[in-house]
């Protein structure tokens, strides 16, 4: 085989690679390949978060090219963009002027303000090389030149020469193979470079599997099976944004009282209602923006417990806020901002035909209910009653919003312990008489003792709980608190 | 009656609340059954009456209000229960041990007498509340604030029952169904002071309910075994004076009666 | 008022009781109740225990057990009579065998037909309206099962509810006419226990105490109560009905007698004719030429002893598994007190003769102990599992099982378990197991938990840490729970044999290995109970002897077995004298190699106080030096009175051996043989107990009648009080001496066979494989590498033409043989393929990969675990070669075998020296290319360092610098704190001593270090010894394991 380089593609391609200092960034152990430079916050490495990120990251560089997508290594939590940018120099004149309006982009958000860049012939290249140090000032400039004269073949080796000194160990998605490789030698990627030109793709695909060659045929630009260059160059994937839902309304005369509003209201929530039933969203969350003639703005935010994709429930919880709402001026333009949707998960719930569906329904109009009390008596109103598995009753009765589900389980030995239906939130003191216990009116023991005594570990309290009756037939759950030999009523038996 | 009836006249005694003298006719369909026979038998519906205002008044909480109606609260398997202004906390435990499902039991405080009245109206309408509690707020309900519960309650379909302190008892109030419950030594004692329809000749005779037997007492852990089932003749450790024994005294209290309208 | 403890669980029933059977049986004592029931979880592993405190306490105890059935019923069943224990103990085990470990399964139907005898209570759950029905059908079937022997227990603990649900139950004691008991559950035996048993409880629920809820004990009633509380909690009658249960319950322990295994005696003997005839053949057999008068007379007096205990059966049982073994060719020896019998001797058991040591057979059988012997046979550790199936297919598995151990809570798994369960962070948990060293008393022990405790609060201010009073109740708990048993596991070798089945004298349940039986009670438990106990016990020694003298034979056919090696051969002390005793049974450890230049050992009998000198009681008891100065000038030896001489004079005149001491207050003080077993046991125990106060009155009475002086009476009684405990017995020390004199000679004249069958040994002794093989190389054994085409499957020794490798060090007559390392070294590699190599292999060697893939079925991961070895150094050169070779090897691709394959070499370079010698460790533990040392010599610091050959040419007391890998460190508890260090280093070990002071320093590195650098001044004392034995004090020690890359050294430390 002439040793001629097996690498050149016809159109010419330039990639740029942008890493973000992903948190941890953990290479293979060997032989102690130099760790990229990680921030100090421990962020939680969960693909969610990090998408939404890559997402933005996407919308922000939407402008400078089209073909961006998004790369999350699957070993390493490393993740960042490659943008295609060799038709966009242009534009912006040259790779440095672009490289800086893309910094002076990116410095804008925090979270995107520490990240690496390199500039590649392929896209893999590129991220490779985002992992070593940042490429030199003057190799840019160099390389704007050498864009000018030299061909796609020519430019090729000028990156194989960057690719050359990488440690195995930057080959992230492969840790495995990359130990296999080291046992049997190979130290950098110039290693298998040279190895390549001397016996070929086969013997690495003979040995390491097809995807493994694939990749370095991604990496270097070499086609895989007919040991020439490779004849097509890969198709340039496109980039597209999201949308966000903002309407507005202007009135023919500028309105201040809510039932005059209300015709404009419902059109602007049934505009929503059409593009959320066209893309198969649903929103929890709209914003109204009543806008004066002088350009006041007021901005009024209404939830809902329940994702919506109809519009007519936000109307009338937007109602009840809004008969709240003083209007400060007169009216002329309303907006409505839809931010965040999500894609409607269709619930497969199992056909129900029990009752249950009835309950969907009055759920339906009682959230209607529980919107206009809380705006009425505000939140914590409204509540529920929990069991919490504890010996002590106060921390055994658990008060929770009235949108949880309560813990209903209550444990055999439970089950047959006299147990009073009220519960005083906090007990009270009983007069110790010598005639005996008194709480308005003479009480007497009827049964008991239960001993409680526990949470030596935090709050120590030891416990006899009888029950008792008062002289006027009440039925009173007391105890005798035997550290302080003191005794109290905490519940009621009714 | 047995000439047929012109047919305007049939419709109008359809209709429920048509006076015919002593007893009305009733309207078919049933009261929900308050888990207490000797009541049934004394309530014109032999249980709860749908979509009524029920009057409770008691000298102070604690007066057997969840004895009297736990049974119907667990009868019903849908519609959520709500509570407005209780007394104290609802006890997880003893409502569990009763049979009642936490996740439809909702507790709402609305102190201020306009918000209960708005709540109570509000839920009353709402389809979803098959059960509604209500304790009257701090300022006492007047005459035309319960008239707009029962306006209310007609609206709904579930039961609806307003706690209030006894004193009120000799007000006149609109409500359909009017009782009074009292805790003694071993019976609760529910006497129903005024019944749309009902016979006069029931009203105000005290109806004496069984208490649980756990609630009438036990020998101490010594002598258990001594007198069986006997009631508590001395008391533990705690140096209690020996009181007399409660006797059960069916005849009407000292609560004064006042016939309702 | 009479009250019986009917319901008790302790820590038997695992992680749930909260005292042991002692604690709850001392306390029902102290309480005055008439008995106490211990009745565990389908267990009686704790009554044997509770056995022994009951008779010290003098209160009746009540075998008992409590079981959960598969129906839902709770009952305790009680054993009155000698049948219904025998039932109650076949029941258990019928419910243990049908669940695995830890677990059990019982249903009510098995009670009626198994339980004929015990007597029932039955703890009914509260009867309510729903499940009234399924009670009373309960009910129905129990009355009927049971009749007048079913009650119903009441157990009150303040629950909420009791009251009401006593109502009901004596309504259904009513209707079924069953008498209901007070059965209160005692969990603890005071209240205080109430934290470990939360913590307890949260352990096995594997949960934080935090998180238990309501599944811990609502309050700490469970407890055993004064008659006064008691009187309180239940009403009279049912308290009174504990008497007439205890009244019905006659048995006792001290009636389990149980008879030996029958079969063993041939029809129309009777033991004893059997067993002197069996006697009078070993006697040919060991005195060809007639038993001498003496042995005679022992023997008369031996064999009169054993009819009258009737303890025949013991000798035929061990005389039988011996005589298997023989037939086996399993080499195995008796040791321990056995051996102090002639017997034995003359039965084969052991191979010490009356002649060679000091015969005390009051150590082996005494009439005042009254116990049955206990006789320890060591068998070829890789085929005692042939031993054991022996056992069980000849008594079956009802008759024969092994007995347990109770593994119970160490200071760290303590720490382990109790941090997770107070919700402690892992991070502080593991620090703190890590920072504490097993040695650390308990006051420097808590404030190491407080400096661990400020240093992570200093490292992460975010880590949640417990607070002081949380660390306080942690330190409190922690040391409660040590000593709780945490489950029972599988005795080492320790096994039981009845004549009928065992199940009738203890349960038997599953071990975790599969079909291996154990029985719920310990060694100690056996030995209280007097039941007759053999241990089948395992020593690497032995198989290791067996194959060197196998490979010996190969070429020396006139040695077979260890009697014919020749006796007392010069050389061979010569060797042990200068300390050259690395692989050697007994004395290679780095006090005996300190000691050997010390005593120079020329005989046996050197050899047999060699082995007993290096033992605590010697050493506490003072007796080293003196004997050392006697042996050096035998003019100085002196004997405080003349009638001690015959003793003493073996030793010197200084007492060492434990029989010595029996002896001494037999001689001295006029002590019965037995009373002065029972002197000796009282030392070993000493401290523990008062019963030695009594003996010192006799015993210096004793002196004192015949005349000797007081002081000189005082002064032998407290010697003898020194090392009678620990003191090693003679007998014990001999059967090992034989073992030891027999390793070293095979070391000095056949070095090669001996290395070659300590590496297939693996693992036992004191040493690594790697030091095994560089001591090899120092005595000029050439060892070759693992060669696919050369070796086999064990390492074996292999023919060499010249050994070229000059041994300045040992100059060796053995030029032919080298050891050639063998598949099995290869760790990774599957065993099955690495055996079966060889016979792929046949005759025709391995030409390429390819032929290995075609010619045999090995797969491309056993290729590369070759490869990794180095094995296919002959065919493909270097390792990496080898590597991308075997990774492009696809089996039977025949048609790819095209042209493709010649550019396919590998481009890369050969590996470098420290890369192959890291791959050599990884692969086979060892390497035959270059020491690590050697390779890190040239860099700094370690260029300035010297190495253990230059250490003898340095003058004593001059300072100096060593490195070496951490190869072992010894805390003996006779050193008094400091820490003996040995670093190995391309030439040898060296030997560094750390006194407290430095380690208090340096702990760091002291503890975690692999490769230590050390400055220190260097002691070399000559003066009483051939060769020098040097030591280095250590002054300042340095961590560099960051040298050592991916290198691990694992270190053999503190056993």
């Amino acid at each position: 085989m002439d040793s001629k380089s097996v690498l050149s593609p016809p159109a010419l391609r330039l990639w740029l690679a942008i890493r973000l200092a992903s948190t941890v960034n953990t290479y293979p152990a060997v032989n102690n390949w130099p760790a990229a430079h990680n921030c100090p916050a421990v962020t939680p490495h969960d693909t969610k978060t990090i998408e939404n990120k890559l997402i933005r990251l996407c919308e922000l560089l939407y402008q400078f090219t089209p073909h961006v997508q998004m790369y999350i290594s699957e070993f390493t939590n490393a993740h960042g963009v490659q943008l295609e940018i060799s038709r966009s120099l242009t534009l912006f004149g040259g790779i440095t002027a672009l490289l800086d309006a893309i910094k002076q982009q990116l410095q804008k958000e925090e979270i995107y303000y520490n990240y690496r860049s390199a500039i590649a012939h392929t896209a893999q290249a590129a991220w490779l090389l985002c992992s070593t140090a940042a490429q030199s000032d003057n190799f840019i400039h160099q390389l704007d030149q050498q864009i000018r004269q030299y061909s796609p073949a020519q430019l090729r080796p000028v990156f194989h020469a960057q690719l050359q000194p990488l440690p195995l160990a930057c080959l992230e998605e492969f840790p495995r193979i990359v130990i296999a490789l080291q046992q049997t030698g190979f130290v950098s990627l110039g290693d298998l470079m040279q190895q390549l030109d001397t016996s070929g793709l086969r013997s690495f695909t003979k040995r390491f599997g097809h995807e493994f060659s694939q990749y370095l045929c991604d990496t270097l630009d070499i086609s895989q099976d007919m040991q020439q260059p490779g004849l097509f160059s890969a198709p340039v994937p496109m980039f597209h944004p999201e949308l966000q839902f903002i309407e507005r309304i202007e009135m023919e005369f500028p309105v201040a009282q809510l039932d005059l509003l209300q015709p404009a209201l419902a059109l602007l929530l049934q505009k929503l209602g059409e593009h959320l039933q066209r893309r198969q969203h649903q929103c929890q969350m709209i914003e109204w923006q009543l806008i004066s003639i002088y350009q006041e703005r007021d901005l009024i935010r209404v939830h809902c417990d329940t994702p919506q994709q109809q519009g007519n429930l936000l109307l009338e919880l937007s109602v009840i806020q809004l008969e709240q709402y003083a209007f400060r001026f007169a009216v002329d333009q309303l907006e409505l901002h839809c931010p965040f949707t999500s894609p409607l998960h269709t619930q497969t719930g199992q056909l129900d035909f029990s009752q249950q569906s009835y309950s969907y329904k009055t759920t339906q109009d009682f959230t209607l209910t529980t919107a206009k009390l809380k705006a009425r008596l505000g939140d914590s109103a409204i509540y529920k009653i929990s069991y919490r598995d504890d010996h002590l009753p106060e921390l055994s009765n658990h008060v929770i919003s009235y949108q949880k589900t309560a813990w209903q389980v209550l444990p055999e030995k439970q089950q047959q312990a006299l147990r009073p239906k009220w519960l005083l939130a906090t007990p009270q003191h009983i007069e110790q008489t010598p005639a005996g216990l008194h709480w308005r009116g003479p009480l007497q023991l009827l049964a008991g003792p239960e001993r409680i005594h526990t949470h030596w570990w935090d709050t120590p309290s030891a416990r006899d709980y009888f029950i008792a009756q008062r002289h006027d037939g009440l039925r009173l759950w007391v105890f005798k608190d035997l550290q302080q030999q003191r005794w109290f009523v905490q519940g009621v038996f009714c | 009656m047995t000439q047929s009836l012109p047919p305007d006249l049939e419709q109008l005694l359809l209709r429920g609340d048509i006076w015919r003298g002593t007893k009305a006719y009733v309207q078919g369909d049933y009261g929900q059954d308050t888990g207490h026979p000797l009541l049934n038998s004394c309530l014109v519906h032999q249980g709860w009456p749908h979509g009524c205002l029920i009057e409770i008044s008691q000298q102070e909480f604690g007066q057997g209000e969840w004895l009297l109606l736990t049974p119907s609260l667990c009868k019903s398997t849908q519609g959520l229960q709500i509570l407005i202004n209780p007394p104290a906390l609802p006890f997880a435990q003893g409502l569990l041990q009763a049979g009642l499902n936490l996740d439809r039991l909702l507790i709402i405080n609305a102190p201020a007498k306009n918000d209960f009245l708005a709540a109570f109206v509000e839920i009353a309408r709402a389809k979803a509340c098959s059960h509604l509690l209500a304790w009257q707020p701090q300022q006492a309900l007047n005459y035309t604030d319960v008239r707009k519960c029962v306006l209310a309650s007609s609206e709904g379909s579930g039961l609806y029952w307003l706690l209030r302190p006894a004193r009120v008892s000799t007000q006149h109030s609109p409500a359909h169904l009017r009782l009074h419950t009292r805790m003694s030594a071993d019976t609760l004692e529910v006497t129903i002071t005024k019944q749309k329809g009902g016979e006069q000749s029931l009203l105000n005779r005290p109806i004496s309910l069984p208490l649980p037997r756990a609630w009438l007492g036990y020998q101490p852990h010594a002598h258990l075994d001594t007198t069986p089932d006997s009631r508590p003749a001395t008391t533990p450790a705690t140096t209690l004076k020996k009181t007399a024994k409660k006797s059960t005294d069916k005849n009407t209290t000292k609560i004064t009666h006042l016939r309702s309208r | 008022m009479n009250y019986t403890q009917l319901h008790t669980t302790t820590n038997f029933t695992f992680l749930t009781g909260a005292s042991h059977p002692q604690e709850m049986v001392a306390r029902a004592a102290e309480l005055g109740y008439q008995a106490i029931a211990i009745t565990d979880e389908c267990s009686l592993a704790g009554t044997v225990k509770a056995f022994a405190a009951a008779q010290e306490y003098k209160i009746d105890l009540i075998i008992g057990s409590r079981f959960l059935l598969s129906n839902g019923i709770t009952l305790l069943a009680i054993a009155p009579t000698r049948i219904a224990y025998a039932e109650l103990s076949g029941f258990i085990t019928l419910a243990r065998r049908r669940a695995d470990k830890g677990n059990y399964e019982a249903h009510l139907e098995d009670l009626r037909f198994r339980l004929q005898h015990c007597l029932i209570i039955w703890l009914c759950e509260p009867v309510d309206h729903n499940n009234e029905s399924a009670i009373s059908l309960h009910a129905d079937y129990l009355t009927r099962a049971f009749k007048d022997r079913l009650w119903l227990g009441i157990n009150h603990q303040l629950h909420s509810g009791e009251q009401q649900h006593f109502t009901n139950w004596q309504q259904l004691g009513k209707t079924w006419s069953i008498p209901l008991v007070a059965a209160g559950q005692a969990l603890m035996h005071s209240s205080k226990r109430k934290m470990l048993l939360d913590s307890l409880t949260a352990i096995r629920l594997n949960t934080r105490i935090q998180d238990l809820g309501t599944q811990a004990c609502a309050n700490s009633e469970a407890y055993l109560k004064t008659l006064g509380q008691l009187e309180k909690l239940y009403p009279l009658a049912l308290l009174q009905e504990t008497e007439r249960i205890r009244e019905l319950c006659k048995f006792s322990m001290e009636e389990l007698q149980y008879q030996y295994p029958q079969e063993l005696v041939p029809a129309g003997y009777s033991p004893t004719q059997y067993l002197r005839y069996l006697v009078q053949q070993g006697e040919q057999e060991r005195y060809p030429q007639g038993t001498p008068p003496d042995v005679t007379a022992i023997i008369k007096k031996e064999l009169q002893l054993i009819e009258e205990m009737r303890y025949e059966f013991y000798f035929l049982t061990v005389h039988d598994i011996v005589q298997y073994a023989r037939t086996q060719n399993i080499l195995c020896q008796g040791r321990g007190s056995a051996a102090n019998s002639v017997v034995c001797y003359c039965l084969g058991i052991t191979e010490i003769s009356p002649r060679q040591i000091h015969v005390l057979f009051e150590r082996f059988i005494s009439k005042e102990r009254n116990e049955p012997p206990d006789i320890d046979v060591d068998f070829e550790h890789e085929r005692r599992e042939e031993v054991i199936q022996y056992i069980y297919q000849k008594y079956g598995r009802e008759r024969a099982a092994l007995a347990a151990t109770v593994i119970s809570y160490r200071r760290r798994s303590a720490l382990r378990d109790l941090g997770k369960a107070l919700g402690f962070e892992p991070a502080l948990i593991t620090q703190l197991a890590t920072s504490i060293a097993w040695w650390d008393r308990r006051t420097e022990w808590e404030e190491r938990l407080t400096q661990v405790h400020e240093q992570l609060r200093s490292d992460n201010p975010l880590i949640a840490l417990p607070s002081r009073h949380m660390l306080q109740l942690f330190f409190q708990l922690l040391n409660e729970l040590q000593g709780f048993p945490r489950h029972l596991s599988q005795h080492v070798g320790g096994f039981v044999i009845a004549q009928d089945r065992i199940s009738d004298l203890v349960p038997v349940e599953n071990a975790s290995m599969p079909e291996r039986t154990i029985i719920q009670w310990d060694k100690e438990d056996l030995e209280t109970m007097r039941l007759l106990k053999v241990d089948v016990l395992a020593l690497g020694m032995l198989t290791a002897l067996r194959k060197t003298l196998e490979t010996i034979q190969t070429y020396q056919p006139h040695i077979q077995a260890i009697k014919d090696i020749p006796a007392e051969d010069p050389d061979t002390y010569k060797m042990l004298r200068m300390a050259d005793s690395i692989g050697v049974f007994q004395v290679e450890s780095r006090a005996q190699m300190s000691m050997l230049p010390r005593l120079r050992p020329a005989t046996f009998y050197d050899l047999v106080i060699q082995i007993a000198i290096v033992r605590p009681g010697p050493i506490q008891g003072g007796m080293v030096h003196p004997f050392l100065q006697r042996r050096k000038n035998p003019a100085a030896v002196t004997y405080e009175h003349d009638d001690l001489i015959p003793v003493l004079e073996r030793t010197l005149g200084v007492p060492i051996f434990q029989e010595q001491a029996i002896k001494l207050a037999m001689v001295a003080a006029g002590f019965s043989g037995g009373k002065a077993d029972e002197l000796r046991r009282a030392m070993a125990s000493w401290g523990k107990n008062s019963t030695l106060e009594n003996f010192e009155q006799d015993f210096i009475g004793g002196m004192l009648a015949r005349n000797y002086s007081l002081d000189f009476a005082q002064r032998l009684f407290e010697q003898i009080k020194g090392f009678g405990g620990y003191g090693f017995p003679e007998s014990h020390s001999a059967s090992f001496a034989l073992l030891c004199y027999a390793s070293s000679w095979c070391k000095r004249h056949h070095p090669a066979a001996f290395y070659c069958a300590l590496l297939n040994s693996q693992p036992m002794g004191f040493y690594s494989p790697s030091q095994l093989l560089q001591d090899a190389k120092r005595h000029g054994v050439m060892v070759l590498p693992v060669d696919i085409n050369r070796s086999v499957y064990e390492n074996q020794l292999e023919e060499i033409t010249s050994n070229k490798l000059a041994s300045d060090f040992f100059p060796n007559p053995q030029p032919l043989l080298a050891i050639r390392l063998g598949f099995s070294q290869i760790r990774s590699l599957d065993s099955a393929a690495a055996q079966a190599i060889e016979r792929w292999r046949g005759s025709k060697p391995f030409s390429s990969l390819e032929n290995i893939s075609r010619r045999t079925p090995l797969t491309a991961t056993d290729l590369g675990h070759l490869a990794a070895a180095d094995a296919f150094a002959q065919l493909t050169g270097h390792r990496h070669e080898a590597r991308w070779q075997a990774a492009a090897i696809k089996p039977h691709i025949a048609l790819l075998e095209t042209s493709e394959n010649q550019q396919d070499l590998l481009s890369m370079p050969a590996p470098s020296l420290e890369k192959d010698m890291l791959d050599d460790y990884a692969s086979i533990g060892l390497s035959l290319r270059a020491h690590p040392m050697a390779l890190l010599r040239s860099q700094a610091p370690f260029n300035r360092c010297k190495t253990q050959r230059e250490l003898a040419g340095i003058g004593h007391g001059r300072f100096v610098r060593v490195a070496g890998l951490v190869t072992g460190r010894q805390r003996p508890g006779t050193a008094k704190g400091t820490i003996f260090v040995t670093l190995e280093d391309e030439t040898g070990n060296i030997n560094v001593v750390v006194w407290h002071q430095t380690q208090v320093h340096f702990r760091e590195p002291l503890l975690n270090a692999q490769l230590l650098v050390v400055k220190g001044v260097l002691e070399i004392n000559a003066h009483d010894s051939e060769t020098p034995v040097i030591h280095l004090v250590a002054g300042h020690l340095q961590d560099y394991t960051h040298c050592l890359k991916t290198l691990s050294v694992n270190s053999r430390d503190f056993h």
